[in-house]
């Protein structure tokens, strides 16, 4: 009798675990047939770096990440390819922008220098967006998404939204009331952010020159990540900035 | 036997722990299981759904009636449906900066009914998205009758070139909001009608327009088709139907300045089959202006009900702000003012009278006020076309409607 019950018991283990095997291979199977291989490789590929950046104690743990204290192992391969792509920028807007050195941390800052003896600094500047993510006290993770924008008449302003995570590490929203969503002031802010630790601060930044050009950044941990820079009728544009191999294009539109 | 029953329990309490893993297994069901792949064929597919099933009361019949939308929000939920009603993935980037994409496959909602778990799915795609996220989802596109086709996304962030003048001269900021709406038809004659919600986010009929009432200038804004879960991480540049070209056009001088009406024209010229006749022309723009101001009949009525519970008192500066209408009647009275110059009848030496327009707004439906009131479109043109229109809503919803004298309330208008 009990070897029945242990050779049933066997069975349903075998297709219990079968069936989930198969689960799992239909989900693979499915991303390829889907085409999300790709896809899924990115988010990868993307959740590896920040691993690798978490790893990174300095880091981490900094209330304010800075270029100064980020990991300096992993931006001196960037620090080397930025030079390349200044000189690229150059070349297509047929510009001598400034490149004094073969290792130049790519920070808006250097951006901003390396530009100036050819449109000057800039003459308005409009931060878009900026997201930061905080480690709490006790582990949770917080984020911090402002959005620079107009209400419904066109009133300008700052709009605060305030997220937990969720087990897949998906954002879900605390909801704040109207006096601390809008035009937050810093007191809410460092409410919010209690004692916890910024692990992740970006931005997205416009800046205007008096000829007219646009140089939109996305800096992460104060580190540019992407460049679009329109001028006349060019665009010249990069990703990746903080790594080894910036993606840069040059176009006429 | 006490021994037997001893393993018995055991036994089945080994099943009862497989049968509720299991079930646990198949409950991780997502929002949805994606059974397709997005390719030509579905862009082809939901170029036709959005012409022919998105529309102006999808959100207050049928299946999906109920959901609250403003601009951005519809653009992404109609996508998102569509996603849904065929087993295509969704999948979007998060705004937050966070490394995991939000898609379909969220887990957050297991154990609810599928449309309860599409629905509350489509509310949290509400709580992330906004005009400013649209340009990691949608890249521009060339303009051409091939991409810029129902199903494309019609978008602007907030600033525009005026804004960035005056803070070069140091003026004051007036900016106007961010907007997007989805293409939902081009017409032979090359006319883009979009539809689209508005804020503040509310369940609301969807409003119909062709007026474009922006020229695009930072390349997030203007005419942008959907990335594929796909193209996520690859260059934008590489993507189908990728143009700039959309932010060179419009060229009306010859320092090379674009202006709006220019760049209409333009983006018209290129989708065309043939001409659009003046009739056409008026037709539609009195077809606009009928939508407005139709749309604006729920805004008042929101309003009024606000305003009487305030009695006597005026509204709050946050109050004022969130129920005035400024924005909203600045665009009526810009189409009312189109009209008039498609007719041929614009300009400061044109005819006060619109009374030769009256045809083309026949078939506009009345205006409902309120239980006791209505009017026609016509009507209120003609109320416009001669006096200010009233966006203060410490006014009544008579005077709203330009049906009575704005009362000497002497409420203070906050800055």
């Amino acid at each position: 009798m009990i070897r029945k019950i242990l050779a049933l018991f066997a069975v349903v283990a075998i297709a219990y675990f079968f069936v989930k095997g198969r689960g799992h291979e239909n989900m693979q199977t499915s991303n390829l047939k889907h085409g999300l291989k790709l896809n899924l490789n990115a988010e990868e590929s993307e959740k590896r770096n920040l691993a690798v950046k978490n790893e990174s104690p300095v880091l981490a743990q900094v209330s304010d990440p800075t270029p100064e204290r980020a990991n300096v192992e992993g931006t001196e391969a960037a620090a080397k390819a930025f030079p390349d792509a200044l000189k690229a920028l150059g070349a297509c807007f047929d510009i001598r922008n400034q490149v004094n050195s073969d290792r130049i941390q790519p920070t808006l800052a250097q951006l901003i220098d390396s530009l100036r003896g050819e449109i000057g600094d800039s003459i308005a500047e409009y931060e878009d967006w900026s997201n930061e993510h905080i480690i709490m006290a006790n582990g949770e993770q917080r984020r911090l998404r402002i959005e620079n924008g107009a209400d419904a008449n066109g009133i300008p302003g700052r709009f605060l939204r305030y997220f937990k995570l969720d087990k897949q590490g998906l954002p879900e929203i605390i909801t704040l009331p109207p006096e601390q969503s809008q035009n937050p002031s810093d007191e809410t802010l460092n409410l919010l952010r209690a004692d916890g630790q910024r692990s992740l601060y970006e931005r997205n930044l416009r800046s205007y020159f008096q000829n007219g050009e646009e140089v939109v950044t996305t800096e992460k941990n104060g580190f540019l990540q992407d460049l679009e820079m329109t001028k006349g009728a060019k665009n010249f544009k990069c990703s990746n900035l903080n790594s080894e191999g910036p993606n840069c294009r040059c176009s006429d539109y | 036997m006490a021994q037997f029953q001893k393993q018995s329990f055991g036994f089945f309490s080994a099943i009862l722990f497989l049968a509720l893993s299991l079930s646990g297994t198949f409950a991780r069901a997502a929002v949805w299981v994606e059974k397709e792949t997005w390719d030509d064929s579905w862009e082809d597919k939901y170029s036709d759904w959005v012409r022919t099933s998105f529309n102006e009361d999808f959100f207050v019949k049928g299946r999906y009636s109920g959901i609250a939308t403003d601009c951005a929000h519809a653009v992404y939920v109609a996508r998102m449906i569509f996603a849904f009603e065929n087993k295509l993935p969704f999948l979007i980037k998060d705004p937050t900066g966070g490394s995991v994409r939000i898609s379909n496959r969220m887990a957050r909602w297991d154990g609810e009914s599928a449309i309860n778990r599409v629905r509350k799915f489509a509310v949290y795609i509400g709580s992330m998205v906004s005009t400013k996220t649209l340009p990691n989802d949608t890249y521009p596109i060339e303009i051409n009758r091939k991409y810029l086709r129902a199903g494309a996304v019609w978008s602007r962030v907030r600033i525009t070139e005026d804004n960035i003048f005056r803070r070069i001269f140091g003026m004051n900021v007036d900016a106007d909001p961010g907007h997007a709406e989805v293409v939902k038809d081009v017409s032979d004659t090359g006319v883009v009608s979009l539809i689209g919600s508005t804020v503040p986010k509310d369940v609301r009929m969807l409003l119909l327009t062709s007026s474009l009432v922006f020229m695009p200038i930072e390349k997030t804004t203007g005419f942008r088709q959907w990335k594929q879960p796909q193209d996520y991480g690859k260059p934008v540049e590489s993507l189908k139907g990728y143009s700039l070209e959309q932010f060179s056009m419009g060229v009306a001088y010859n320092n090379g300045s674009r202006s709006l009406d220019a760049w209409t024209k333009d983006v018209q010229s290129r989708l065309q089959q043939r001409v659009e006749s003046k009739e056409e022309l008026i037709q539609r723009t009195v077809n606009n202006f009928c939508s407005l101001v139709t749309a604006r009949v729920a805004v008042v009525q929101e309003t009024e009900k606000f305003r009487k519970k305030l009695g006597d008192q005026c509204m709050s500066a946050a109050d004022y702000d969130n129920y005035s209408t400024p924005s909203r009647d600045k665009r009526i009275l810009d189409t009312l003012i189109a009209v008039k110059n498609a007719a041929g009848i614009g300009g400061l030496f044109g005819p006060k009278n619109i009374d030769t327009l009256y045809p083309y707004f026949e078939k506009c439906e009345a205006l409902h006020l309120d239980e006791i009131y209505s009017m026609t479109p016509f009507s209120y043109a003609r109320l416009i076309n001669e006096d200010p229109m009233v966006s203060d809503p410490n006014e009544s919803m008579l005077a709203r409607w330009n049906l009575a004298p704005v009362a000497a309330k002497n409420c203070p208008k906050p800055q």
